[in-house]
């Protein structure tokens, strides 16, 4: 039974819905410009410096370490790009060119690559990144010392959170919900156009690019806890509404929380995650030492991740 | 797209981006501007975020009211922190460590004793044995007093630097933490506005 | 054409295709020189084989290695035995191929077998001659004495998309159905009789005589394990002994339609009734005689193969892919799709990402996305024993959505097949 044309031989399913990881990848990053190109146009050239070279330092790292790991070329699926395009949203606009490629490389090679790429990773290379920065050079990332040379046309120029930290919620009782929603605000490159963000979100749950689950359980777990705390002590507490618009809240909700290695597939598990993850970014900038609590509370809720997406239907036909 | 393309595009956009980047980094200007929009003064008891712009635009201060090391507006003013040290000491003109040098003006600039101090009978006497520090009337000047206008009006008459205003000429200049509470908070009680000396806090919240 | 909607926020919907939409009547396609029927029994081990090469064959004659065997073939052409040689099906089932010359149209000889035996439809000359029937009917069920058959569900719907054979026969002849299904009644005892169909063919299902029951448009929810599923637990709920497991018998609706005509008439009908999709997406009816290879059926549709195009037997998403142009139309030859080599998807080699889709498609809550991680690294106990494989009922949804465009499917079945093998090396070592 042989046959002159030699024919194609493969295993079912013959059939795929077309969907790849850099079409992931590309449809986030085209989303975040909507929170990045505001973000080039208030802060300008020192903005599209450190986004263009953390896209392109994000991905060289990731070829150096394909080359050294002698493994498959992985820059083709967007994903070390998309890392270095949500780092360069959370710096402020001018930071150093090192602490670019520092930030770049610790969430390539040390947030990803090490545990075996793309898919491996338990902790979101960006929170891993960010939080060594944090803690490594606050000074460089603290935006208000960052952005002291611009001029702005809001007031007060200073970072919302620090000021309802410092000065309790009474100091930020002057700025409009509706202005820190346009980004009349300090901020990171890409986090403070929050109606941005929004429209980015809503696409990407819309196109199933991002899980819904995750993102609104995330600001429900902010605006739940939020309301709490606003309610005990009003004076210290700002409410859910500000907790929403400042700070790496929205980024986090829908580009950080949602990265699909570090967060959990089921549907309870996905609630619960997002959920803990709002709370526990209101806990730490209410309580905690940091000014803004998104990173470490991804950072935790990437740790618990595999514990709590074990909570799963039972399959069907399985005995006990 | 094939994977070989998605790789292709890879490299297209690492090596623009990477370009861009550098490109942007290597030409942007790394001086802050001459006039600073706000400053960020680093502090052990916390950051103070200085709003610059305000304080010229708002409140009308010419550069010298708190400039006060030159008179001239149209120079570029010098910055506080160019005189006033983190760790300096307040140190007077005379006495040990002060710049005034006595054997200089009694040996070799040729003044007696009696230009200068008030002779008594038991010859030269101390400056101050009667000018008191912070004790100031219209028969005995206080020390600052009398230092100032002996000094400085004899180094006037005679064309002589350092003359009035130049502190520094005599002085080491003020730690910089006194300098600033003194300069800030002293506008801010006479104006009645803003952030007063007991109000820690509402400056120094900016972070450590 | 199923491609992933622009609404990536709800399940991926993928609708059986209707019988309504296929347009014109079964183009029928003759074989022209031979035709190759598969016996599924291995040649090798058969010391006295009954066929020999050179031995005429008969049109409706069965073909059996032993003589009284119950695995056999059925010819539709009369001819001469022109080979026997082992064949290999996609997990390594042994089978034996009969290649068949075939005699001129002219000199077309009947088998009397079947015709002489059947009257009256009994239980044995069904297993007998019928089990070659298009769509496969199977009757061991009934004489399985650890069994008790509560009823007869036949399947009025094709397992997976492109599949219209089953609705084709309920559309246009629910009488021979009915036909059928009183044949079945009388033959097996068993009244209770279920005809499970799409919904826009209720109308004319009721007209059966049987129970009508009706699935959803969207795949998975036609494929037979699933529906199988379903009547267990309806029949768990309506109060069957707890404990004792509910046995239904199955029967394609070609495979009751077929044999109602093959009591009525007294010949065996052997014309498969199939789906085929041309390069361009044309989905044609043909009504093929088993046996037929592949080769006549690209002629009568004007196609052609290039080097590195696809034919898959079966449907997209449980197919088969065959890899010579001599394969035949074998009695469950739903569709034959025909795909370009330009259209056949690259699998890169990309680990799982854990974007969680295959999860949310699986129809029986399998979590895939960490079966996958087991199946990988063959760690096939694990895979069976926490991360529920025998779970899987074969749909191939997972690997349609996934993302990393891994086999999974592959995986699950090469992981399902080396257990088997292990298993039943045990049973045969202990």
């Amino acid at each position: 039974m042989h046959s002159a044309i030699k024919l194609t031989v493969s295993h079912a399913p013959f059939c795929h819905n077309g969907s790849r990881i850099s079409a992931k990848s590309y449809n986030i990053m085209l989303a975040s410009m909507l929170a990045v190109v505001p973000g080039f146009y208030f802060y300008g050239l020192p903005a599209v410096a450190a986004a263009a070279l953390a896209v392109g330092s994000a991905m060289a790292w990731e070829l150096v370490f394909n080359l050294i790991s002698r493994r498959p070329v992985s820059i083709g699926d967007g994903n070390a790009a998309l890392i270095g395009l949500l780092a360069a949203m959370l710096l402020p606009a001018t930071v150093p060119w090192w602490i670019v490629v520092i930030a770049t490389f610790i969430a390539v090679i040390i947030g990803k690559q090490i545990f075996g790429g793309i898919g491996a990773n338990p902790f979101n290379p960006v929170a891993v990144a960010m939080a060594i920065l944090l803690v490594s050079w606050p000074d460089y990332l603290d935006f208000n010392t960052a952005l002291v040379h611009y001029q702005f046309d809001f007031e007060p120029v200073t970072y919302p959170l620090l000021m309802v930290k410092s000065f309790g919620a009474d100091a930020v009782e002057t700025m409009n919900w509706m202005d820190l929603l346009m980004g009349r605000q300090v901020g990171g490159i890409g986090t403070t156009f929050g109606i941005g963000l929004l429209i980015a979100g809503v696409y990407l749950m819309v196109r199933g690019y991002i899980r819904w689950e995750i993102s609104l359980s995330f600001l429900a777990g902010i605006i739940i806890t939020a309301f709490i705390f606003n309610k005990i002590d009003p004076e210290s507490y700002a409410g859910p509404v500000f907790h929403i618009v400042t700070g790496y809240t929205l980024i986090g909700a829908f580009m950080l929380a949602t990265e699909d290695s570090s967060s959990p597939v089921n549907f309870i598990p996905m609630l619960l995650y997002g959920a803990l993850g709002g709370a526990f970014t209101i806990l730490i900038r209410n309580v905690g030492l940091h000014v803004d609590g998104v990173i470490f509370a991804v950072l935790v809720m990437n740790m618990v991740n595999p514990l709590i997406d074990k909570i799963r239907p039972k399959a069907v036909g399985k005995v006990a | 797209m094939t994977s070989k393309n998605e790789t292709k595009l890879g490299y297209v956009i690492a090596v623009v981006c990477l370009a861009v980047g550098v490109l942007l980094y290597g030409t942007l200007p790394a001086e802050p501007p001459e006039t600073p929009v706000r400053l960020m003064f680093q502090s052990a008891a916390g950051k103070v975020l200085f709003d610059h712009q305000i304080h010229m635009d708002r409140y009308g201060l010419s550069c010298s009211d708190c400039h006060h090391a030159d008179d001239d507006d149209s120079a570029l003013p010098v910055s506080c922190s160019d005189c006033h040290k983190v760790e300096a000491e307040y140190v007077p003109a005379l006495g040990a460590g002060g710049k005034f040098n006595h054997d200089a003006h009694s040996m070799d600039f040729g003044f007696d004793c009696a230009d200068c101090h008030h002779m008594g009978d038991e010859g030269a006497s101390h400056c101050g044995d009667c000018h008191q520090p912070g004790v100031d009337d219209e028969s005995m000047p206080g020390r600052t007093q009398a230092f100032h206008s002996q000094c400085i009006g004899c180094h006037e008459d005679m064309g002589l630097t350092p003359g009035a205003g130049d502190c520094a000429g005599c002085h080491i200049p003020r730690k910089r933490a006194e300098a600033f509470h003194d300069q800030c908070m002293g506008c801010h009680e006479n104006f009645g506005a803003g952030p007063a000396m007991d109000d820690c806090a509402t400056c120094h919240g900016y972070g450590k | 054409m199923m491609k992933r909607s622009f609404f990536g926020i709800f399940k991926p919907k993928l609708e059986y295709d209707v019988i309504d939409d296929i347009k014109g009547e079964p183009l029928v396609v003759s074989p022209q020189k031979k035709i190759t029927l598969f016996i599924d029994q291995a040649y090798e081990k058969i010391s006295d084989v009954a066929l020999k090469v050179g031995d005429s064959v008969k049109r409706g004659q069965k073909l059996a290695l032993t003589p009284g065997s119950d695995r056999y073939a059925l010819a539709g052409r009369s001819g001469r035995i022109a080979g026997i040689s082992p064949f290999i099906g996609i997990s390594g089932e042994p089978k034996t191929a009969v290649d068949i010359d075939l005699s001129d149209e002219g000199r077309q000889e009947d088998d009397a077998d079947f015709k002489n035996s059947s009257k009256p439809p009994t239980l044995k000359n069904a297993r007998d001659f019928l089990e070659g029937l298009p769509g496969k009917p199977e009757f061991d069920v009934f004489s399985d004495p650890g069994k008790s058959i509560r009823a007869i569900v036949v399947i009025g719907v094709d397992a997976d998309l492109y599949g219209v054979a089953n609705q084709y026969f309920v559309k246009n002849n629910i009488i021979s159905i009915k036909t059928g299904i009183d044949i079945l009644r009388k033959i097996t005892g068993v009244l209770d009789v279920v005809l499970v169909v799409p919904q826009h063919l209720v109308q004319t299902a009721g007209t059966a005589g049987a129970i009508v029951k009706t699935v959803d448009s969207r795949y998975p929810a036609a494929h037979p394990r699933l529906i199988m599923r379903h009547f267990q637990e309806e029949a768990v709920r309506g109060g069957a002994a707890a404990g004792k497991k509910s046995d239904f018998a199955v029967f394609n609706a070609e495979s009751v339609a077929t044999l109602g005509a093959a009591y009525n008439t007294g010949r065996l009908p052997l014309e498969k009734t199939l789906l085929f999709v041309s390069k361009d997406g044309n989905k044609r009816l043909a009504s093929v005689l088993i046996g037929t290879p592949l080769k006549d059926v690209l002629n009568a549709f004007g196609e052609t193969l290039n080097q590195g195009d696809r034919v898959i037997f079966g449907g997209p998403m449980t197919g088969v892919s065959v890899y010579s142009d001599q394969h035949p139309v074998t009695a469950d030859t739903d569709t034959i799709i025909i795909q370009d080599s330009s259209q056949i998807m690259e699998q890169p080699g990309t680990p799982c990402i854990n974007c969680g889709e295959c999860v949310r498609v699986c129809p029986t809550n399998v979590p895939v996305n960490l079966l996958i991680r087991f199946l990988e690294a063959g760690q096939y106990e694990e895979a069976a024993g926490q991360y529920d494989l025998y779970s899987c009922i074969d749909c191939g949804f997972c690997a349609y959505v996934c993302e990393s465009r891994i086999p999974i499917f592959q995986y699950i079945k090469l992981a399902k097949h080396t257990l088997d093998r292990m298993n039943a090396a045990e049973v045969t070592h202990a």
